[in-house]
């Protein structure tokens, strides 16, 4: 199934066009990067698959049915989206704010209660489970975010096609935790949930996306498999660095190396 | 027995509070029926309390806890419940635990409407009928304020403290100077019905002052939990909430009318009464975590005991005379509220 499909989005919510002609298709179970400068469009491109910011032009449907058409309750039972920053601070136990994630669905407290367990395994939050919130470590709110939005979309009894957006979720989140995450990550598509993923980290990214996507100013730049987005005509084009390409000892996939900085003479 | 064993998850302190919570706010109420400048007997106070609804209505005893106590003390349960779930529901919605009715403008908005009612109607404002058009009018002045702040004060990444408070200082000032206009305008007579009523207090209770705050009280206090679901996931953000499938835009209108509409209803039936608001969601917060499921219940019942036991208090210390309540709950809430500031850290509130 094609869980979305852009055509020729163009969004300007505050005046000044953000998005011009986004291009894309995602289906089921495929994971999508984007990448591009700060201020590239990427936080808007996200905003706009979730319906947060209208569209000027251009069109985005989800699950094959148009984005504005959905009911509230059941896109947020099959779409679930997590931000750059976290706004809580009321001290909620890592538990309760987990099972916030569960709050759209009605499958039950025995359900929730298993889907809770699975997700603060998978990101290594179960020893935080009774802890205040807002008495954690940047990367710790993290994790407990990442479940709770796992939680949102980790399983569907009839394996409905779900959708998973994040906004830079590894930011804060050392080694272990980042191959923690992309192992979750891989995990969650495998069971048919597609991710579309704000990343900085472009070998982490090269590491388990099947496509990528290259913003500047707005604009799509380039659009397609992590090998023929990573080039150093793109790096030179979206980020204007030089950067040498090499090939992942194991894996094979693309290895973004930066070049030497230079002092100007 | 149950109360006894250590609670095993905040869901099962949660519970455990509103229980006893159930039990202590009638006893708070029988305390008080028994206090006042006359006291009376535990058995005294109950045979009173049954022949006012019996034979017997004639007796000291009857008259006292019938005609006085009975309505004032059921007026103070009513009102402190319905402020207490308001400043619950009002810190969920900013996302700030600072939001009070009373500091953020509401109060003074809803004074101000109810003062514009009194000068209109004139002397038309007795009974029922005058009683329920200042309640309206301090609704919609308590709406309009709590819009206007709540406008100023948020943006789409939350509302800022410091924005919100200005903007219920700015509020507070504005309402308060057309007040004095009104004043100003005004005949005697007029003033001196704006004054009494400002003074407020509990002790103008009547049993048509306790119906119109049981009709405000049923309706506020069963629709306010009803957005429990959607306050939790309010604290997350607007936009996490909207991922979570809340329909934010109703639900804050809903939240902003129906607390307008208590805040209003208390205002124009026992006047300004501070801190109950602020610090019983506090309290109730310590206790048992924010969610909201519970915690407006809890506060409710809370803000209730407290507002009856505080009432008790405003009535015996200088007997006969008696304190405005709003002078027990400030004298008894800003130390309160001072340590919390202080102390926030320890309960993991930020900010």
């Amino acid at each position: 199934m094609t869980v979305l499909r852009v055509h020729n989005a163009c969004a300007s919510p505050w005046g000044e066009p953000l998005l011009q002609n986004i291009n894309l298709v995602l289906e089921e179970g495929c994971i999508l990067g984007v990448i591009g400068p700060n201020g590239a469009g990427k936080t808007s491109l996200l905003s706009a698959l979730a319906a947060d910011i209208p569209l000027t032009r251009g069109n985005i449907q989800l699950f094959n049915k148009p984005l504005a058409q959905w009911n509230p309750i059941q896109r947020a039972r099959r779409v679930a989206v997590l931000p750059q920053l976290s706004l809580l601070n009321f001290p909620y136990t890592v538990e309760e704010v987990i099972m916030l994630g569960r709050s759209p669905h009605d499958t039950g407290a025995r359900q929730d209660q298993i889907i809770l367990a699975e997700v603060m395994q998978a990101t290594d939050t179960t020893f935080l489970r009774d802890r205040l919130y807002t008495q954690l470590s940047g990367g710790e709110k993290q994790r407990v975010q990442l479940a709770r939005v796992f939680a949102q979309v980790w399983h569907q009894p009839d394996d409905q096609a779900r959708l998973l957006l994040l906004d830079e979720p590894t930011a804060a989140l050392d080694l272990a935790h980042q191959q923690l995450l992309i192992t979750a990550l891989k995990n969650l598509a495998g069971r048919g949930c597609s991710i579309a993923v704000v990343v900085h980290d472009f070998n982490l990214l090269a590491s388990f996306a099947d496509q990528i996507t290259a913003l500047n100013g707005g604009r799509q730049i380039a659009y397609g498999t992590p090998g023929s987005v990573l080039t150093e005509s793109v790096f030179a084009d979206v980020f204007g660095v030089q950067v040498h390409i090499s090939a992942h000892p194991e894996s094979g996939r693309p290895l973004v190396i930066a070049a030497e900085a230079r002092v100007p003479q | 027995m149950v109360l006894l064993v250590r609670p095993r998850s905040r869901k099962q302190a949660a519970q455990r509070l509103l229980l006893v919570l159930s039990i202590l706010l009638p006893i708070a109420i029988l305390i008080a029926l028994c206090n006042g400048a006359v006291p009376l007997g535990l058995s005294e106070a109950l045979t009173g309390l049954s022949q006012t609804f019996g034979p017997g209505k004639d007796s000291q005893a009857a008259i006292i806890i019938g005609q006085i106590r009975l309505p004032r003390i059921l007026l103070a349960a009513l009102i402190g419940a319905i402020l207490a779930m308001s400043g619950a529901a009002m810190q969920g919605l900013f996302r700030n635990p600072l939001a009070d009715p009373s500091l953020i403008g509401v109060t003074a908005g809803a004074s101000l409407g109810a003062s514009i009612m009194i000068v209109t109607i004139g002397y038309g404002m007795n009974g029922l009928a005058g009683l329920s058009l200042v309640s309206i009018g301090a609704f919609v002045g308590g709406l309009v304020a709590v819009l206007g702040v709540y406008r100023l004060a948020t943006s789409s990444s939350g509302s800022s403290v410091a924005t919100m408070l200005l903007a219920g200082i700015a509020i507070t000032a504005l309402a308060g100077s057309i007040s004095n206009l009104l004043e100003f305008q005004t005949d005697n007579e007029t003033l001196r019905r704006i004054s009494l009523w400002k003074m407020g207090g509990l002790d103008g209770a009547s049993y048509e002052r306790l119906l119109v705050a049981t009709m405000t009280a049923t309706m506020v206090l069963i629709a306010l939990p009803r957005y429990g679901n959607a306050l939790n996931a309010l604290l997350l953000g607007e936009s996490e909430a909207r991922h979570l499938g809340i329909d934010v835009s109703r639900v804050k209108l809903g939240l902003v009318v129906w607390v307008a509409a208590g805040v209003g209803a208390a205002v124009a039936l026992a006047g300004t009464i501070a801190f109950v608001g602020l610090v019983v969601p506090h309290i109730t917060r310590m206790l048992i975590g924010p969610d909201h499921r519970y915690l407006l219940p809890a506060s409710a019942l809370t803000g209730a005991i407290l507002l009856v036991l505080a009432d008790t208090l405003a009535r015996v210390v200088m007997a006969p005379t008696e304190l405005p309540v709003g002078v027990i709950t400030a004298i008894l809430g800003v130390p309160f509220f001072i340590s919390l500031l202080r102390r926030r850290h320890q309960y993991g509130m930020q900010s």
